[in-house]
């Protein structure tokens, strides 16, 4: 389902479940961040290879470009009336949506296992 | 794609000014009332009326009717009961969409715009086309819906708490004023239902004595006939009869995914 173009009901639901999740991770990295006495690269590093920071900002990237990608179709809805214009655009920030989660992921696992390694 | 700007026949021009003459400057109110006639082929215009209130009824109607029947004869307006019943008289009236017959001339400070309900289709001058608007509610086929056989001896009657379930829906008067205030429905008036069709769907999905609430809930499930209301509350606010549409259609969101549709 993570994968798929979302309509109607299911696009309402997730977009609504994507705000709850995104609301107390975005507290917590801004809380997290703000403890962190210095934000520097060596400092960031020490922070993303702590698991629980790791795990939560896995979570934070997926849940935030998924919710990204549902508000951005809403709006391509809105003011592309032109049907197949309008599915293009819709599945090229799907793929967009993939690309910067899948980039995310992968940047944060190569400094967490990097760091454990 | 969306219209961001107005193509050149859609400028509005500044028209003529009708002149109130021997009244009392205090007394005088000026309406400056949107005009359109599409057998001219000429821009729309804003004319300018001079009224002297003493002289004239206490809502914007009586105003529009006193232009009509004593300065200006073209001007063209719906109205009908007078007392905010039929919802003929739905305008956009200082910038929010009133029915003139219940908004009172001294709730309007400073000069007083007149203009056609927004966004929608102009016939001639203040009154516009609202098919589509009819066709939308005739789609979600506001009449009641029951397959059991009924001893046709008895009436089908429903308790006030199974009233009290419609939360006032039945109460619309259908004016539009609330479907022609909400942003969604200006850009996609051809696939979105609307708040005042959409409260009316939720009028007969929730009334008691309909049996057909799962198919009148599936033929809402679509992008643009039902999700498409951002919950912006413009139709909440445009209610002259004190509704809340943006409320039913949350319960109807609410029923969707409760049902399983």
């Amino acid at each position: 389902m993570l994968l798929k173009v979302l309509h109607g009901k299911k696009h309402w639901l997730y977009h609504r479940f994507s705000t709850i999740l995104f609301f107390p991770l975005a507290l917590w990295i801004i809380y997290s961040l703000s403890l962190i006495p210095e934000i520097t690269h060596e400092n960031m590093v020490l922070w993303i290879s702590r698991t629980p920071n790791y795990i939560l900002l896995s979570i934070l990237i997926i849940i935030s470009a998924r919710h990204f990608q549902l508000g951005i179709q809403v709006i391509l809805e809105d003011y592309i009336s032109t049907i197949k214009f309008r599915d293009f655009y819709i599945k090229l920030v799907n793929i967009i949506y993939y690309f910067l989660a899948f980039l995310g992921l992968i940047a944060i696992a190569k400094i967490y296992f990097g760091v454990q390694l | 794609m969306a219209e961001f700007t107005l193509p050149l026949n859609s400028i509005v021009k500044t028209g003529k000014y009708f002149k109130c003459e021997g009244a009392d400057e205090k007394n005088i109110r000026k309406f400056k009332i949107y005009r359109y006639d599409p057998d001219d082929e000429k821009n729309p215009r804003v004319d300018t009326y001079e009224i002297d209130t003493t002289d004239c009824g206490p809502m914007i109607l009586d105003a529009l009717l006193k232009i009509k029947n004593e300065i200006d004869t073209t001007i063209t307006f719906r109205r009908s009961c007078r007392e905010g019943i039929c919802g003929s008289c739905s305008m956009n009236i200082d910038g929010r969409n009133a029915l003139a017959c219940t908004k009172s001339i001294d709730e309007v400070k400073g000069d007083i715009k007149i203009y056609p309900l927004p966004h929608m289709p102009v016939v001639k001058d203040l009154v516009t086309d609202l098919s589509n608007f009819y066709k939308q509610y005739e789609s979600v086929q506001p009449w009641l819906q029951a397959d059991e056989p009924e001893d046709l001896t008895t009436e089908r009657l429903q308790s006030k708490e199974e009233l009290a379930e419609l939360d006032g829906s039945d109460e619309c008067i259908l004016c539009a004023c609330c479907s022609t205030s909400c942003p969604s429905y200006w850009w996609n008036s051809d696939k979105y239902l609307g708040p005042a069709t959409l409260m009316q769907a939720y009028r007969w999905i929730a009334d008691s004595r309909d049996e057909h609430q799962k198919e009148r809930l599936e033929r809402l499930e679509d992008t643009f006939k039902l999700y498409k209301c951002h919950t912006i509350m413009n139709c909440t606010n445009a209610c002259p009869k004190g509704l809340n549409p943006a409320k039913q259609i949350a319960k109807i969101k609410s029923l969707m995914v409760s049902n399983k549709i």
